[in-house]
């Protein structure tokens, strides 16, 4: 454990536990889309953003969670490539019909 | 590791060599997972793509099903999803510093959270069983029993595995094999977690 | 070296080793393994060529009459093309037996997961000789029954070649697990591989959206609900075959190690 001094918040113990900024981005990201998904009158902005915030929670989840940032490259490309040929591919079946 | 992010290990006191996993080029877990892991993500994207696909077809009737999703049960189980993988990450971190108390009952944790999901989920699919919905509409929700169906059976053993790393929490020492396992099980858990932010994005939030 | 003589006392008791390398574990096991390639040629010239199950000739939402109508105008080639899939089917617990007797190596006095894996493949294959036969069915009196009643016999074998997929997710867990729990230094099949078959058997899972639906990917003429688990079990088959055999034509008979390295 740490030897931090006693005088260290709970709270800053807590900013610094491992994974805790991405947990919070990824929980705040997803706040955001669940907004997103009653529309707000943005038509298919609001899809196309969600979609991208999904992916970029993916990619996340992949380099923090999964630690493919102290992965080799290979690897972190193939996640990363799945990623974003995915994400191209559902957006771009999503607009071509309408 | 000056390029390790805030927040992350950086402030920790850590072992005096540098562990394994910390050194660039250190497969997660074992090579071999990560045959299933990417595999399994090739098989779900076709399945995305099919859907979307469907849904391009048919974009009215997919849109009406749609909104009667409930967006709730498909943004808390995603809070709970991500919350639970969280936990694994600090479980697997607690171990990695002996710190086993710690570590079982982080593991716990995410196991409740896993549970919360599918409790969640036979909540949501016994409502929208019960409620029914219009012939028009079948094609979504085929789609959608199906594929979260899939998903849920993953992440039943997801459960399995998470129970299996909090086994090897409780041994006495634990060596590179047991981290391997660790490790290997957590980026199972992170899949299952990763697949349903997209399922949620298209089944609750993809509209025209 | 030690061969017993004809008449007379022998000398020496009989080398157990020698005896055992010398016995026919080898060829059996060549034997055995080398069945699972001669599954697959004798499926495609079976079920794919001749009786056209895979891929299907007859759609989950075809009318009764028109199920009937096929059997009648292929009768021959689909009743000669179901005794060649039945012969195939009936070969896969043969070849199943080769990946058992090398993971058999890794457990001791009472081997969990290989007995699993024999009774799985026993059971699948149980099964879908089974199936065949309600297909066989199906093709005996079509035209002289009501059509429905081929329609019937015809649905039997899909639903139940597709549905019962939980004997072959298991088996294929099984072997997956003994190579992954495998604490031994002796390494009978890569870690890679154990991968594999946990996924692949999870991949034969989607075959039972056919009790479902008839129509779209998930009906028995769906690419998710025929071909995903028939791709995945094919290349499951030839993975472990070219393995087995690679194992066997190394010498890698008869050789168990139990104790857990280090």
């Amino acid at each position: 454990m740490a030897t931090s001094s006693t005088k260290t918040s709970a709270a800053t113990r807590v900013v610094h536990f491992p994974g805790f900024l991405p947990w919070l981005l990824l929980m705040v990201l997803t706040l955001v889309s669940w907004w997103l998904g009653y529309g707000h009158g943005l038509g298919k902005l609001a899809t196309i953003s969600a979609l991208i915030l999904a992916f970029f929670k993916v990619s996340v989840v992949g380099a923090y969670y999964m630690e493919l940032r102290f992965a080799p490259l290979a690897l972190k490309l193939i996640f990363n490539g799945w990623v974003v040929f995915v994400c191209a591919v559902l957006i771009g079946i999503y607009l071509v019909v309408h | 590791m000056s390029t390790a992010p805030p927040g992350s290990a950086s402030n920790e006191r850590v072992a005096l060599s540098t562990p394994a996993w910390r050194t660039q080029g250190h497969v997660p877990g074992e090579v071999g997972v990560w045959v299933f892991i990417l595999g399994d993500m090739v098989v779900f994207a076709w399945l995305f793509i099919v859907f979307m696909h469907q849904r391009s077809q048919h974009a009215e009737v997919f849109d009406q099903a749609r909104r009667s999703m409930n967006l709730t049960f498909g943004g808390l189980n995603t809070l709970l999803l991500l919350t639970g993988s969280w936990f694994v990450v600090l479980g697997v971190h607690a171990l990695r510093r002996g710190h086993q108390p710690a570590g079982k009952w982080l593991i716990a944790g995410a196991i409740a959270c896993g549970l919360g999901f599918v409790v969640n989920k036979v909540f949501e699919y016994h409502e929208k069983i019960v409620v029914g919905h219009p012939r028009a509409q079948a094609d979504f929700f085929m789609y959608y029993f199906v594929l979260t169906g899939i998903h849920l059976f993953h992440l039943m053993l997801g459960l399995i595995v998470l129970t299996l790393m909090w086994r090897v929490a409780h041994k006495a020492t634990l060596g590179p094999r047991n981290f391997r396992t660790l490790e290997a099980g957590a980026c199972f858990w992170h899949l299952i977690d990763l697949l349903w932010l997209i399922l949620f994005a298209l089944f609750y939030l993809t509209s025209n | 070296m030690n061969a017993v003589k004809a008449s007379g006392p022998s000398h020496a008791p009989p080398d157990p080793d020698y005896a055992e390398e010398t016995s026919m574990s080898r060829i059996s096991q060549l034997i055995v393994a080398w069945s699972g390639p001669a599954m697959i040629v004798t499926f495609i010239i079976g079920g794919c060529i001749l009786a056209r199950y895979l891929p299907p000739q007859w759609s989950p939402h075809d009318s009764a009459q028109r199920v009937a109508q096929i059997y009648i105008d292929h009768l021959t080639r689909i009743r000669v093309g179901l005794v060649l899939t039945v012969i195939a089917y009936s070969l896969m617990m043969v070849w199943g037996v080769s990946n058992a007797v090398q993971t058999r190596r890794l457990e001791g006095k009472f081997p969990a997961l290989t007995y699993l894996q024999l009774v799985c493949m026993a059971a699948g294959t149980a099964q879908i000789v089974v199936n065949t036969g309600m297909w066989a069915t199906a093709a005996f009196r079509p035209g002289q029954v009501s059509p429905e009643i081929t329609q019937l016999a015809n649905d039997m074998g899909f639903i139940i070649l597709l549905g019962t997929w939980p004997p072959f997710t298991v088996w294929a867990i099984a072997l997956g697990l003994q190579i992954l729990l495998n604490k031994s230094s002796l390494e009978v099949y890569p870690r890679w591989s154990g991968y594999f078959s946990i996924w692949s058997g999870l991949l034969f899972a989607p075959g039972g959206t056919v009790w479902f639906f008839k129509s779209g990917p998930f009906g028995w003429t769906g690419v998710v609900c025929m071909y995903v688990p028939f791709v995945f079990f094919g290349s499951w088959i030839l993975l472990f075959s070219v393995l087995t055999i690679r194992n066997i034509r190394a010498g890698e008979v008869h050789r168990q190690e139990l104790a857990p390295e280090g």
